[in-house]
């Protein structure tokens, strides 16, 4: 007959200890998380029910509003630009990041000549700050002396206004964005590609599997965990991205690139309102967990053989 | 007296100074911490703070802060009711929001009372900027002024009015005249936050302003408008402005003027030792000269910044601070923050010569800050700001007319301040 585990039963002290061991050993997690996350969650919570600003942030009570400012900021022209901007943003840089990432992936995947330099300068921009790489690109992308035009000069185009233009600010916000953060995709997704066996490609090669056939069928399926990781990643980072963007154009021209995140900021420090701030931080809390819960749940459901 | 009675006298002597000592010490010895942003400015008001303490023994902490992200760090900490530090160095355009929110503390009674201090020694449009609702809420240590800045080589005469100025960008704008030696005749910082203080001057210099005397909108009147859309033309249908302009900073600016790309830019007094200086600047050094806004058809009008400091409400040292503050932005002080690299808008420093000597855009700063335009003085100061910046930017970007944006800036500032 198998030995079972039991739980110690007695009332001694060590067996007090002894059952209780697990809660004392995580309660110092615990009291750290409740003190960093959970205080400051709950404080926001009160301020997004109450009047709060600038103006009476000192005051020693604040009105209560209830639904009120989260009426106001669904209803607020600017928070919908902004909504819609950041669905933009978000979906073009996570597609863009995944899919040249996958690309930069199955290139380092072979040998070649000077791999491991080429390596390390594709991983150069994930080790720069968003702040720095914001101010660095801001001067690449100058009308008139940046980088950017004197190469569109070097090939016979026009020089764009890469900042400037409404439209344009928002490509150039994206591809700056992607260019920061596609080498911890490709980074990760290499990783996954490594630890697929090597035996599923030998032997879809004997069946005479074409490389389309096999990146379809056994690649793209044994890196679905991975993807999912590394999109769940990027889907919260596009939706918080704030310090590479303020710095690049600060949320303009006009509003053009006022992502949520820059959004939220410009209510709380511009205007003075954190009351409507705290609510419009709950509502990015909550669009994060829309759109990544189900992506949490892919990645932990079966998986197909 | 014997040895016994020599002992107990001694002994109370001691317990005597010892109960005593912790009184006189704090007396002497209030520490004062005043936050400062990293720079020029924090390095000249430490020389203050070491002359201040060397006369009088009381120690002043000059604390320099990290540039990026400044005022959201303390005003979170003014928010939070922090006594990390007893004043901090700021523009006076924050003073408005800060007041009123009860966050810093007025200097009135400290003032009036201080029978030598000579307030008046400051420019009026300095006194304004210190004050929120008519009580001193900041003391003045640095002014600098958003001035005319402009190629003497091309330009031998500043122009005096904004046809001048504009007359000037054509021909210096590369578009218009191929063989201008630069490519643009005029450039101001556009991007966001940057552009409603860009506009004060020649919105002055036409007679116009944000709000009247009852704090009513006037963003949308006939000489508002009339400036805005000379402002924006210059950009857009002259095309005398690089076309990106509402991507320029000062950073921009001053590599703008310094690689020649500029021939007339608005551009920070703060930045002339720079331009002037040959080691940084030497394709333009000898050639730059700095001088007041154009006259518009109400006269010339410069957009004033001056920097103070505010006294946190919560500082349990006010009284210290006052002290420290009473010295360095009194004359003595003054000049010692001058010419450790700052420049104080007293007057009578300002018309140093010894100053000036060095400085040659001093008197016209002088004579700028005379006709200077203040920036908005209420509470809802920044909101109002920001609403207008942000039409100002379309408009500066096509996207809308400059009509257009002066209408529904209008609209928005009159729902902010609920009122005419």
């Amino acid at each position: 007959m198998p030995m079972e585990k039991t739980r110690p039963s007695g009332t001694g002290l060590f067996d007090r200890i002894d059952r209780n061991i697990g809660r004392v050993m995580i309660a110092p997690a615990i009291i750290v998380f409740l003190c960093v996350s959970l205080y400051p969650f709950l404080f926001n919570f009160w301020m997004a029910t109450h009047n709060v600003s600038l103006l009476n942030i000192r005051a020693p009570e604040w009105a209560w509003t209830g639904t009120r400012n989260f009426l106001r900021i669904l209803r607020d022209p600017s928070t919908q630009g902004a909504l819609i901007r950041t669905a933009i943003f978000a979906s073009a840089t996570v597609t863009l990041q995944l899919t040249l990432g996958m690309l930069g992936a199955l290139a380092f995947n072979r040998a070649f000549r000077g791999k491991a330099a080429l390596m390390v300068l594709a991983l150069v921009p994930m080790m720069v700050t968003p702040i720095v790489v914001g101010i660095s690109w801001r001067m690449m992308l100058n009308y008139d002396w940046g980088l950017a035009n004197y190469f569109l000069d070097l090939v016979g185009s026009g020089p764009l206004q890469w900042l400037s233009n409404p439209r344009m600010a928002l490509i150039s916000v994206i591809l700056v964005q992607v260019w920061w953060g596609m080498s911890f995709a490709m980074l990760v997704i290499l990783g996954g590609l490594a630890a697929i066996p090597r035996s599923l490609y030998e032997a879809a090669e004997v069946d005479g599997a074409s490389d389309l056939r096999m990146f379809f069928h056994i690649t793209l399926p044994m890196l679905r965990p991975v993807l999912l990781i590394v999109g769940t990643i990027k889907v919260i980072d596009a939706l918080r991205e704030f310090d590479l963007i303020y710095s690049l154009t600060g949320g303009g021209p006009g509003d053009a690139t006022r992502v949520f995140a820059l959004e939220l900021y410009y209510t709380a420090y511009e205007r003075g309102n954190f009351g409507m701030s705290a609510a419009q931080a709950l509502l990015l809390m909550l669009l994060v967990l829309i759109l990544t819960v189900p992506l949490i749940r892919l990645l932990t459901s079966k998986e197909p053989t | 007296m014997s040895l016994k009675r020599r002992t107990l006298l001694g002994a109370g002597t001691a317990v005597a100074l010892a109960l005593a000592a912790p009184g006189l010490a704090q007396a002497e010895l209030a520490n004062v911490t005043i936050w400062v942003q990293s720079g020029p400015e924090a390095e000249a008001l430490g020389e203050v703070a070491k002359a201040y303490t060397d006369s009088t023994g009381n120690p002043v902490t000059i604390s320099p802060q990290g540039r990026a992200g400044w005022r959201q760090r303390y005003e979170t900490a003014l928010a939070a009711g922090s006594t990390e530090f007893d004043g901090v160095l700021h523009i006076s355009r924050f003073v408005p929001a800060l007041a009123a929110g009860g966050l810093i503390a007025p200097y009135d009674d400290y003032i009036a009372g201080a029978a030598e201090y000579d307030a008046d020694d400051f420019p009026e449009i300095i006194q304004s900027e210190m004050k929120y609702d008519g009580t001193w809420y900041m003391m003045p240590t640095d002014i600098t002024l958003e001035t005319l800045v402009y190629r003497t080589d091309l330009i031998p005469e500043a122009p005096e009015t904004w046809d001048d100025l504009r007359e000037n960008a054509l021909k210096f704008t590369q578009s218009h005249n191929p063989d201008s030696p630069t490519k643009y005749g005029f450039a101001y910082a556009g991007s966001p936050g940057n552009v409603m203080a860009a506009f004060l001057g020649i919105m002055g210099g036409h007679g116009g302003d944000f709000l009247d005397g009852e704090s009513c909108v006037t963003t949308d009147s006939p000489e508002v408008t009339a400036a805005w859309k000379m402002f924006v033309d210059m950009k857009n249908e002259d095309k005398v402005t690089p076309p990106d302009i509402n991507a320029w900073d000062y950073p921009e600016l001053l590599v703008g003027l310094q690689n020649g790309t500029l021939a007339q830019a608005q551009f920070f007094t703060a930045g002339m030792p720079i331009l002037n200086d040959c080691a940084q600047s030497p394709d333009v050094c000898e050639n730059l000269a700095l001088v007041a806004q154009p006259e518009g058809p109400m006269g010339s009008k410069t957009r004033v910044n001056p920097l103070g400091v505010m006294m946190n409400a919560q500082s349990p040292n006010k009284d210290a601070l006052w002290a420290f503050l009473e010295f360095a932005t009194g004359k003595e002080g003054a000049l010692i923050y001058s010419e450790a690299g700052g420049q104080s808008p007293r007057s009578s420093v300002l018309a140093n010569e010894e100053i000036a000597a060095g400085r040659p855009w001093v008197p016209e700063v002088l004579k700028a800050s005379k006709a200077g335009m203040g920036t908005l003085r209420i509470a809802e100061s920044r909101e109002v700001a920001e609403a207008f910046d942000r039409y100002a930017q379309q408009a500066i970007a096509g996207q809308i007319t400059p009509e257009e944006s002066l209408i529904k800036a209008a609209e928005e500032m009159r729902a902010i301040l609920g009122g005419c």
